[in-house]
């Protein structure tokens, strides 16, 4: 493996581009998971996909339509959980159907053969090229120094909104900064794992990490860190066995929460 | 006796159902008022309004003569513990210092030693300066309930309102926390709690509001605990 990295470009885009991306999951995976914003998440990773269609069929960058389509829908949750928090769910089952549906129904309006979409719902990462690793480096640090720069803002905001906003914090900016960097964190996640299977990685690693360390800042690490052995064993895996990245990457995610969920509990 | 806080004709509503209705209610400063009523009554509604997290439909709050956006910050305020995740990653003397995040946001904020000094103290108040460097999960439910009441005071609050701060814990810890309120209220604070436990903490209140959609008594405990009713 290490004699195949040095030789091949692809590969090593491959392992750049999981290690930054680890980066994202173990900051905003952490975020989510202690929010309880998983299924909000979900909504906004759909959603993108609408975006990937219509930059197929108006000629731009498909991942440039799904930032846009991400950031859009992350807007609309947080708009309506502000004015209306019992409507929200439906409002996310709404935009997750939605931008499937457009994102269907635009390729499907394209003269000529239809794109491959499957890279965008199941991620492949041996396919990241160099500009998605400059998206994926890009990214990684703006949510970086989002949340280095509020650090102790956001730990508050996270245990008890209420409270900050009853304190004078501007617990709306936080919130709808919270919803535009998850969906940043999906547009960089698809790559790695596609629209589909991007929750896991948000969730698994951060929920990992709640069984090992009891800080929140402990938790991110850790989940990055994890994070980063899941994506490094998925990319072995598929390289030697020719299976999907994406999923691969997702099975190693999942099957290690359950083991140290069980062992955890038996504890 | 100045007036700590003033609600006027207020009426608050949930998808077009009233959930308080035309409530009008005068706190003088140095009062501990009790507020009791059925669940689904509206005292939760009629607290979330006055801390300005819920929008009225109609009325106005004055807090110690001030707008409720200036006010609010005058105001302690003491959730149920059932509405905190005690699973959060968090010390038991960080959640005091949430207290100091106050206006806006604040970049590279590091807490410095008189902040944790001044939590140690705030602790000490409650009676868990031992507990400073626990993960709160490993507080009891009382533990957890004078946590949040120290939290509340790092605000340096005139005005307490506590929801429901004495359900579901022991009962050893809930007269501890009836102690702590008593002694807060004598240096001043003006004390407001919802409340269902009527029968043994009575003897504190100096006056009493039963709420069902609006304020159907407002008197002295013992009035209320011999015979009127909250319906």
């Amino acid at each position: 493996m290490i004699k195949a990295l040095l030789e091949y470009s692809f590969l090593q885009n491959a392992v750049i581009a999981a290690l930054f991306s680890s980066v994202i999951c173990g900051i905003i995976g952490v975020v989510i998971v202690e929010k309880k914003l998983l299924m909000m998440s979900g909504g906004i990773a759909h959603t993108a996909y609408g975006g990937v269609g219509l930059g197929y069929l108006l000629g731009f960058e498909p991942m440039l339509g799904a930032g846009i389509f991400s950031v859009a829908a992350a807007l609309i949750i947080g708009k309506i959980r502000r004015k209306n928090a019992k409507n929200s769910d439906v409002v996310i089952g709404l935009l997750w159907s939605l931008g499937m549906a457009s994102g269907i129904l635009f390729t499907e309006l394209m003269t000529g053969y239809p794109p491959d979409m499957n890279s965008y719902l199941f991620g492949n990462i041996l396919s990241v090229t160099t500009s998605d690793l400059y998206m994926i480096i890009t990214l990684t640090v703006i949510v970086l120094l989002v949340i280095a720069v509020f650090f102790n803002d956001w730990k508050a905001f996270l245990f008890d909104e209420r409270f900050c906003a009853i304190v004078g914090m501007k617990t709306a900016l936080l919130e709808y900064l919270l919803l535009i960097i998850t969906a940043l964190s999906v547009v960089a996640l698809i790559r790695v794992a596609g629209i589909i299977l991007v929750i896991a990685l948000l969730s698994a690693p951060a929920a990992c990490a709640g069984f090992i360390s009891k800080t929140l800042k402990g938790r991110m690490i850790t989940a990055a860190v994890l994070s980063a052995l899941f994506c490094l064993v998925g990319i072995t895996v598929s390289y030697y066995s020719g299976l999907p990245s994406g999923a691969v990457i997702v099975f190693v995610c999942s099957i290690t929460y359950f083991l140290l969920s069980a062992v955890c509990r038996k504890i | 006796m100045e007036t700590a806080l003033a609600v006027r004709q207020l009426s608050v509503t949930y998808g077009g159902i009233d959930a308080i209705s035309d409530i009008s209610i005068d706190i003088k400063k140095g009062e501990f008022l009790g507020i009791t009523g059925p669940n689904g009554g509206g005292k939760t509604t009629l607290l979330s309004a006055v801390l300005g997290l819920i929008k009225p439909i109609s009325g106005d709050i004055t807090i110690l003569g001030g707008d409720i956006n200036k006010g609010r910050r005058l105001i302690g305020y003491v959730p149920q513990i059932a509405a905190i995740d005690r699973d959060f990653p968090i010390t038991v003397s960080e959640t005091v210092m949430t207290a100091y995040l106050k206006n806006g946001l604040h970049p590279f904020k590091k807490f410095g030693a008189d902040e944790k000094q001044r939590a140690l103290e705030t602790l000490k108040k409650v009676g868990l300066e031992n507990h400073a460097k626990n993960r709160i999960n490993e507080l009891s439910g009382g533990e957890f309930q004078r946590l949040l009441i120290a939290r509340a005071l790092a605000t340096e609050p005139e005005i307490l309102l506590l929801d429901e701060p004495t359900s579901n814990i022991d009962k050893d810890s809930r007269e501890k926390i009836y102690r702590l309120l008593k002694e807060l209220n004598l240096t001043g604070v003006t004390v407001v709690m919802v409340t269902h436990d009527l029968q043994s903490i009575s003897a504190l209140f100096s006056r009493l509001l039963c709420i069902n959609r609006t304020v159907v008594f407002d008197g002295a405990p013992s009035d209320f605990l011999g015979g009127n009713r909250c319906d």
